[in-house]
């Protein structure tokens, strides 16, 4: 059974959970940075690999098939590992929402014993009034 | 450890002396989510729409041509035409889409900045009615970062929407020629080949750049989130003061 007392304490400082939801937050924003990283580095790749003429290209010159194969390569992971960091976000969301309905639970039962304690106070103040 | 974080004492407001009112951000945040939502709807769907009625009828008339006529077209022609439209557009849209994406985000960070105005202003009003002095939750770390993650990501957005115009433009130039002819004899540092190059390698950081203008506005987001959390938790708090007699 809850208690005034026992609700005040609960709801102290921050919910406990929080900080697993910045931590999720914070490592999916740092996936998308590590993934813009990436893709300036197949930038550079590519403005390599393109800058040469077709005939180069297809004959696969010492150093170009490396460039070609290392843009492919990358691009098979980095497209999933953008999706990886947006799937991150949406488990930080969430964990903040299972807060909130967690939260708003205990102000529900905050609102039930208090309520009758502070109308009954005000009740009591008014009828010695009179 | 509560006493930190709470702002003791009333504070200023319209009307009432000691009446809460909602910040100057969440009073535009309430005016803003619907145009922004809004419009973040339309772009998406002017999206769908060109990509339907533009784009595929462009893609389906040039790949009515077989590939030997495709590579001899020369620059003027319709099938040159088709490609230079189908090139340009695809280095745009998407550009355009991830905006009407953010403008989306960007609204539900407006309303959820909305919803922190209305648990401040009941707030204040369920103390005054209880008799209490209305006291309002200082204003928290995440209640600062999330506007700010927001406008970043928006900034970030139409930025990209910009390149991406830039590179439509880019890829117009590049592909208005001859495949057979000029593009595939195109000499090495001729402007034919840095325009290629420019392309490719713009795309390739232009696509990640547009995914940390969303997770920048998912940031905002969650921390607007955990702001309403904060708020419910300080709200419970005071109930519970109250009730045990302090003002």
């Amino acid at each position: 059974m809850a208690t005034l007392d026992g609700i005040g304490r609960a709801m102290a400082g921050q919910h406990p959970s929080l900080k697993w939801a910045y931590l999720l937050i914070a490592a999916a924003l740092m996936i998308e940075m590590v993934v813009l990283g990436v893709g300036i580095t197949v930038a550079v790749l590519a403005d390599d690999y393109y800058g040469h003429t077709k005939a180069l290209r297809d004959a696969g010159e010492a150093g170009l098939l490396s460039d070609l194969g290392a843009i492919e390569a990358i691009g098979g992971w980095l497209e999933p590992l953008k999706f990886l960091g947006l799937a991150i976000f949406f488990a930080g969301i969430a964990v903040v929402l299972a807060i909130i309905i967690k939260t708003l639970q205990t102000r529900g039962q905050a609102m039930e014993l208090a309520l009758p304690q502070i109308l009954g106070k005000r009740g009591n103040a008014t009828a010695e009034e009179a | 450890m509560a006493t930190q974080i709470m702002t003791r004492g009333p504070i200023s407001a319209s009307g009432e002396p000691d009446a809460v009112d909602m910040t100057p951000m969440q009073k535009m945040a309430r005016l803003m989510w619907v145009p922004f939502t809004a419009m973040g709807v339309m772009i998406v769907g002017i999206a769908f729409l060109i990509g339907l009625f533009s784009l595929t009828p462009t893609i389906s008339d040039y790949f009515d041509n077989s590939k030997v006529d495709r590579e001899a077209a020369v620059a003027g022609s319709d099938i040159v035409d088709d490609r230079t439209s189908i090139e340009s557009t695809k280095a745009w849209l998407p550009g355009f889409k991830f905006l009407g994406l953010g403008m989306m985000l960007g609204g539900i960070t407006f309303l959820l900045a909305t919803i922190i105005g209305n648990l401040r202003v009941a707030g204040g009003n369920i103390q005054r009615a209880l008799g209490a002095t209305p006291q309002v939750l200082k204003k928290p770390m995440t209640g600062h970062l999330f506007p700010m993650l927001m406008m970043m990501g928006m900034m970030v957005l139409v930025f990209t929407f910009g390149a991406s115009i830039w590179l439509a433009v880019q890829a117009n130039d590049y592909w208005d020629h001859s495949i057979a002819t000029e593009l595939n004899t195109a000499a090495a540092g001729s402007s034919l080949l840095d325009d290629l190059s420019t392309i490719q390698a713009t795309g390739a950081w232009l696509t990640p750049l547009k995914f940390v203008g969303m997770a920048l506005l998912f940031s905002g987001i969650a921390l607007a989130l955990a702001t309403i959390v904060q708020v419910l938790r300080f709200q419970a708090r005071r109930l519970v003061e109250i009730a045990g007699g302090s003002d």
